[in-house]
């Protein structure tokens, strides 16, 4: 009699495997998804530098009629960003609005066109081709100096 | 007997149910493409990619969101950091590619360490990697036609576009110096499975933050590639932006173990003494010193960890390339089971807050 119920048990368990086997992977796509991971925990301090804060606020800055003024207008919006966030500015000297619109109009139409941010970055390969001599550049803004590490060591 | 009659089913139904990792057999697959699983994009995709009697697993698995200032900077990737690798047909990871500091699914680290303990030939691996490229490609048109999985198509269109490194050039030139070190008295047998691999870390970055034509900060990624006789396992790691090999980094310097090293790991975040490729762990951040790190930081921490083997003990001393490497955490002061790596340059004069790209020592 015992081993008659041994036995029986045995099969109602490897049927049962048997079913949760089949169902589960019918359901195989479902059952091993963890939740999204989609924090913001690792980037917190990411977008109050004063590099990132100066970068949005040009890219964010509105289109104006001409590439030269939606730079101009871009610069200007940077200011301000930085002014509010207490921050120090990516440009260490910008021309006056007058010349560096008659600067900025002395380029060529393509480098004119990458002066206006969100084309420069949707066209950075280009514009990158594009990039101006620095005697021009020097008429426009001069940016922070980039201290780079001793590369001639690697 | 008794008992044991019905031990055995139920130990068996216990271990028959308890795979946590489901993958459809190849024998239920089509050639070509099969999406396997694209149920919940917050979560990741699946996807198998069979030729003749051969397959390779596509997955992705989604991170944490970028910071605002990453999505704004590059609107057409990916908003969330997203891990990426390819499994072949007997479960062995031999390419991922990690978005942030550590794995979405942690399972991954280990796959990869167990991929650095069992053997494949050659010429499997190889045609592994043709075969990843294939779904790579295949995969990233499907998806690109469905709006809720366009964001897996990315890094999946970045890999299909790079060559396998049995015919990169770069790769290839590479083998030459490495075989050259091999050393002349052991038997050569011993240096093929299950013992020593070469490590070779590449640099990539961009110009990041950047207007007109003025770039104030670069990120950086570092591609990890493992050798023994063939290029056998490849961990990209993104450092939270632009993924090493995308066409929008450029290739700067190398660095390599300089000799062959035996019973390593590679891990992301939980770094052991022969711990190879893992990030900082502190919190992520440019404003730099206090220990936090950015991805630059990521980058001369893993081709450090390249060069040496692993962080080595107390601190990793870098002294001349402007990054200091230190524990912090409860194990420093001997009464905590782990501890943490901060990169910083805190304490340097050359890097410039971490803005720059390392060197490669």
């Amino acid at each position: 009699m015992k081993k008659k119920l041994a036995i029986a048990a045995s099969l109602l368990i490897v049927a049962t495997v048997i079913i949760v086997m089949v169902v589960r992977r019918k359901d195989s796509s479902h059952h091993h998804h963890d939740a999204a991971k989609t924090s913001t925990v690792e980037a917190v301090g990411i977008d109050q530098t004063d590099t990132s804060v100066s970068m949005m606020a040009m890219l964010n800055a509105p289109e104006q009629a001409t590439p030269c003024l939606t730079a101009f207008g871009a610069i200007e919006a940077e200011g301000a960003a930085m002014k509010l966030h207490n921050g120090k500015s990516m440009f260490k000297w910008v021309a006056p609005k007058d010349a560096f619109l008659a600067a900025c109009q002395e380029l060529p139409v393509a480098q004119q066109q990458c002066m206006a941010p969100r084309y420069r970055r949707d066209h950075a390969e280009d514009c990158e081709k594009q990039r101006p001599m620095p005697d021009a550049l020097k008429k426009l803004y001069v940016g922070e100096p980039i201290v780079e590490p001793d590369y001639e060591h690697q | 007997m008794t008992k044991l009659s019905i031990l055995v089913p139920f130990i068996c139904a216990v271990g028959c149910t308890s795979s946590v990792e489901v993958r459809t057999p190849i024998e239920d697959l089509q050639p070509g493409l099969n999406m396997l699983d694209t149920s919940d994009a917050s979560w990741g995709v699946t996807a198998a990619y069979v030729e003749g009697a051969h397959v390779v697993y596509l997955e992705q698995r989604v991170g944490a969101m970028k910071p605002q200032a990453y999505r704004d900077e590059a609107p057409n990737e990916p908003v969330n950091e997203i891990d990426m690798r390819f499994v072949d047909g007997n479960g062995k990871t031999f390419f991922v590619q990690r978005g942030g500091d550590g794995y979405v699914d942690e399972t991954w680290s280990q796959d990869i360490n167990d991929a650095l303990v069992t053997q494949v030939p050659d010429a499997d691996r190889i045609r592994d990697f043709g075969l990843a490229k294939k779904a790579a490609g295949a995969f990233a048109q499907a998806v690109n036609t469905k709006a809720e999985l366009a964001p897996f198509a990315f890094h999946a269109a970045a890999y299909a576009l790079r060559p396998i490194p049995s015919e990169d050039p770069t790769m290839i030139a590479k083998i030459g110096a490495i075989e050259a070190s091999r050393p002349t008295d052991t038997a050569y047998g011993n240096y093929g499975f299950g013992g020593s691999w070469w490590f070779e870390g590449d640099l990539y970055d961009k110009g990041t933050s950047c207007v007109f034509w003025y770039c104030p900060a670069k990120h950086s990624s570092v591609a990890v590639w493992a050798y023994q006789t063939a290029w056998q396992l490849g961990v990209i790691a993104c450092n939270h932006g632009s993924c090493a090999g995308a066409s929008n980094m450029h290739y700067e310097c190398y660095s390599n173990s300089g000799v062959w090293r035996d019973n390593v790991t590679i891990s992301a975040e939980t770094n052991g003494n022969t711990s190879i490729g893992g990030g900082c762990l502190t919190s992520y951040s440019w404003a730099s010193g206090g220990y936090n790190h950015l991805c630059n930081d990521d980058s001369a921490y893993e081709l450090w960890q390249i060069k040496n083997g692993g962080p080595g003990g107390g601190s990793l001393d870098t002294n001349g390339d402007g990054y200091n490497f230190v524990y912090t955490g409860p194990g420093t002061g001997g009464n905590g089971s782990w501890v943490n790596y901060a990169c910083t340059c805190a304490y340097n004069n050359r890097c410039n807050n971490d803005w720059s790209r390392p060197i490669c020592p």
